[in-house]
């Protein structure tokens, strides 16, 4: 009896429970912010709500975009759950949108709606949009199996790994936010037709957006900032029609600061790698001499990118928290490093070597 | 044997986590924080040590029983009763952080009462049974967990995210002096051995903890994993605005083909046993020990049935909790934290400074009554 008792009083509390069933719930695979330009209400926040279907093949999936203005996100998302019939779960959005014009106007303190919600995953992407994050929003790739999931196979290097694709999580994109020595990055989104192109780098000082890297630059920044393989090394033949191309499948940066006045980054770069496209026997005459010459114009093309972004101001490497480290130093020596920094001299060492010419001669 | 006594020192090197420790730790990390958990690895092995050999030189007897044989009544129920209230105010604090982490990541919509109900519920049937079925209890739960726990730190050692530089830049402050408060939080780590207090009553004759340099390994392993892992992933100035420190670093892991992707829920999981584990030891202890007050209670540490007054004590446990449930906040529960885990700290190192002098008290025959016993009990 008294069992039967218990029994009764556990199952009383199962029905407590504030759990909603998954068909009274519209997942949020993708969120845009925007900056309206209106004092009142600044922030327009669209959601991207997947629709379930069982059917699973490309191209089936469906969404539906909602959007508001309103003074802060958190208000915003408020809102929008009025426009729709059951409760919205972050949960599963692993992208997250902000409009270029958000970066220029907005105030990024006032993001730390995405670092209080519990819902929100901190290894979701954070990305902007160009022209704003609506537009990219609507972009409806055919290809996509699973609504949203093409974005997120996009940054997650599950689908594919491109050089070109920097992705920043929430955590890293909070960290960089407030490190010493250290700051923020955001690759860009542009839409072309139905698919996206994700092929630039945005960098930003604490707050404001700086420098906006062009292909070939976020090709080099990512393959020596995240040590991204698969990338690749161009040059073009010499005293020959055509190009040489290596494919890099490992790549190896160290960096070391000197203890100086004004310090020297010294950035020393292993690559391997083997040749991808060459004019025929090329690899037989000299093969030395290419490696060099690849390396060469690694560095000289990395030193101008580095001088390039001291030059904005801003120090997407860590730089700044590698020569804090190195020196075990405190917030005096980050204020002598923030004097220094426009001044730093940079030092590229390239070791390319080159492990064959594939499969043909 | 050995083992039951590592089970102790492990689950409560990873249950710092729960009780804020890294938290306040690193609230400090431009302080003392680095040189406290040096500090700490001294003052916290010195301890271990002594408690412990102290205890293997009365097998078979629990601290109360100890007390009560070489120290006048009041001033053994004196302490006996201090060391009481630490366990029984850990056990709530514990119970409270974790409905607190569990109602904020598992279902924030759910009432914070229903979720304690039934997690002080488990606490108080597990922490009544006998001492034996306890100690088995944890051995069991250990077993069950340590995959989780062994995921949990593979994930977080090899993670790519995780930034060296910002480690080593806070590794730099050891040169600032330690706090009280650093060194008290850090030695939390180092004190599963005082469990042995009541569960050296069931360590036979002849008894010795073998391998004790195993006891500072194991615990600065948590101690340093679990102040710097948070730091690599957060940075060294963002890191300090997370309360709920490492659910938010687990969820900055992810399992790109586990069942679940979000590393937090395994997180969850797991510290939803320790929690379960920590409060049922701390119950049990204090249970025990409010039953050894009486002045002719006889231990026993296999009983079955349960006692009523078993269930009485720990349901009592169980309706504090809803007390400080009730009175706590974020802020509240973070102060009150602090004070347990300095009182903690101070009965730490009473317990082992009395411990020293009764062995010594043991040693030159001296009882507090001479008359009823035989030789001294201490097994040599």
């Amino acid at each position: 009896m008294r069992k039967i008792g218990l029994l009764i009083a556990i199952f009383a509390l199962l029905s407590g429970c504030g759990i909603k069933d998954i068909d009274k719930r519209f997942f949020v695979v993708t969120t845009g912010i925007d900056w309206t330009g209106n004092p009142e209400k600044p922030y327009r926040v669209s959601l991207r709500l997947a629709i379930t279907s069982s059917k699973l093949e490309s191209g089936s999936s469906k969404t539906e975009i909602i959007s508001t203005d309103a003074a802060s996100l958190a208000e915003g998302v408020r809102h929008l759950k009025s426009y729709v019939d059951k409760e919205l779960d972050f949960g599963h959005c692993r992208t997250f949108i902000m409009g270029k014009q958000l970066l220029e106007h907005g105030n990024l303190n006032a993001m730390s709606w995405f670092a209080r919600r519990r819902d929100i995953q901190r290894v979701a992407n954070f990305a902007v949009g160009e022209p704003d994050a609506l537009s990219i929003l609507r972009v409806q790739p055919i290809s996509e199996r699973y609504p949203g999931n093409a974005l997120f196979l996009t940054f997650n290097r599950e689908g594919t790994e491109s050089p070109y694709i920097v992705s920043i999580p929430l955590f890293d994109f909070t960290r960089r936010h407030f490190e010493m020595g250290l700051d923020p990055v955001l690759p860009i989104i542009r839409t072309a037709e139905s698919t996206y192109i994700v092929d630039r780098v945005l960098l930003l000082d604490k707050n404001n957006m700086r420098l906006a890297l062009d292909p070939a630059e976020t090709q080099l920044y990512n393959m020596t900032a995240n040590r991204i393989d698969k990338s690749e090394l161009v040059m073009p033949a010499r005293g020959r029609d055509g190009r040489i191309v290596m494919t890099v499948s490992q790549i190896r940066t160290k960096i070391r600061i000197s203890h100086a006045e004004v310090p020297q980054i010294t950035m020393t770069v292993k690559l391997r790698g083997m040749l991808e496209e060459s004019p025929p026997n090329q690899l037989g005459e000299n093969w030395k001499e290419i490696e060099r010459q690849l390396g060469q114009q690694f560095s000289d093309r990395m030193e101008a990118l580095l001088e390039k972004i001291r030059d904005a101001g801003v120090d997407p490497y860590g730089f700044g928290l590698h020569y804090l480290a190195t020196y075990f130093g405190g917030k005096e020596d980050f204020k002598h490093w923030q004097s220094v920094y426009p001044n730093v001299k940079f030092k590229v060492v390239a070791e390319v070597k080159v492990t064959g010419p594939g499969v043909v001669r | 044997m050995n083992r039951y006594f590592y089970y102790h020192i492990f689950y409560v090197g990873m249950m710092n986590i729960m009780l804020f420790i890294p938290h306040i730790l690193i609230q400090e990390r431009f302080g003392g924080a680095v040189s406290g958990l040096l500090t700490a690895m001294a003052v916290g092995t010195a301890l271990s040590w002594i408690t412990t050999s102290c205890f293997e030189r009365f097998p078979g007897m629990g601290a109360p029983e100890i007390m009560k044989k070489y120290l006048p009544y009041w001033m053994a129920s004196v302490v006996l009763s201090a060391s009481t209230a630490i366990l029984i105010s850990g056990g709530v604090l514990a119970l409270y952080s974790f409905t607190r982490t569990m109602s904020i990541f598992f279902n924030p919509d759910m009432n914070d009462y229903v979720f304690l109900a039934l997690v002080a519920f488990a606490s108080v049937c597990a922490g009544s049974r006998s001492s034996r079925s306890v100690q088995f209890t944890l051995e069991i739960l250990i077993v069950v967990i340590s995959p989780l726990a062994f995921i949990l730190l593979y994930k977080s050692l090899t993670d790519s995210s995780v930034n060296w530089d910002a480690m080593r830049v806070v590794a730099g402050y050891v040169r600032k002096r330690p706090t009280f408060e650093s060194v008290a939080a850090a030695t939390f780590l180092y004190s599963g051995h005082m469990n042995i207090a009541l569960f050296n009553r069931l360590h036979p004759k002849g008894f010795k903890i073998r391998h004790k340099w195993l006891i500072p390994l194991i615990c600065c392993f948590f101690a340093f994993f679990s102040f710097f892992i948070p730091i690599g992933f957060h940075g060294t100035m963002a890191v300090d605005q997370y309360v709920f420190l490492w659910s938010v670093t687990s969820d900055s892991m992810q399992m790109q083909y586990g069942f679940v992707q979000r590393v937090l829920f395994t997180f969850l999981i797991l510290f939803c046993v320790l929690s379960l584990m920590f409060t049922m030891i701390t119950f049990h202890g204090a249970m025990e020990f409010i039953k050894s007050l009486r002045p002719r209670h006889l231990p026993q540490t296999e009983q079955w049935p349960v006692p009523k007054i078993n269930w009485i004590l720990c349901g009592l446990f169980g309706i504090l909790s809803f007390f400080y449930t009730a009175w706590a906040n974020e802020y509240r529960n973070q102060w009150a934290v602090m004070v347990w885990l300095e009182c903690r700290f101070i009965m730490e190192i009473l317990t082992a400074l009395i411990m020293l002098t009764l062995v010594l008290a043991a040693r030159k025959g001296w009882r507090r009554n001479a008359s009823s016993g035989g030789s001294a009990a201490w097994g040599k």
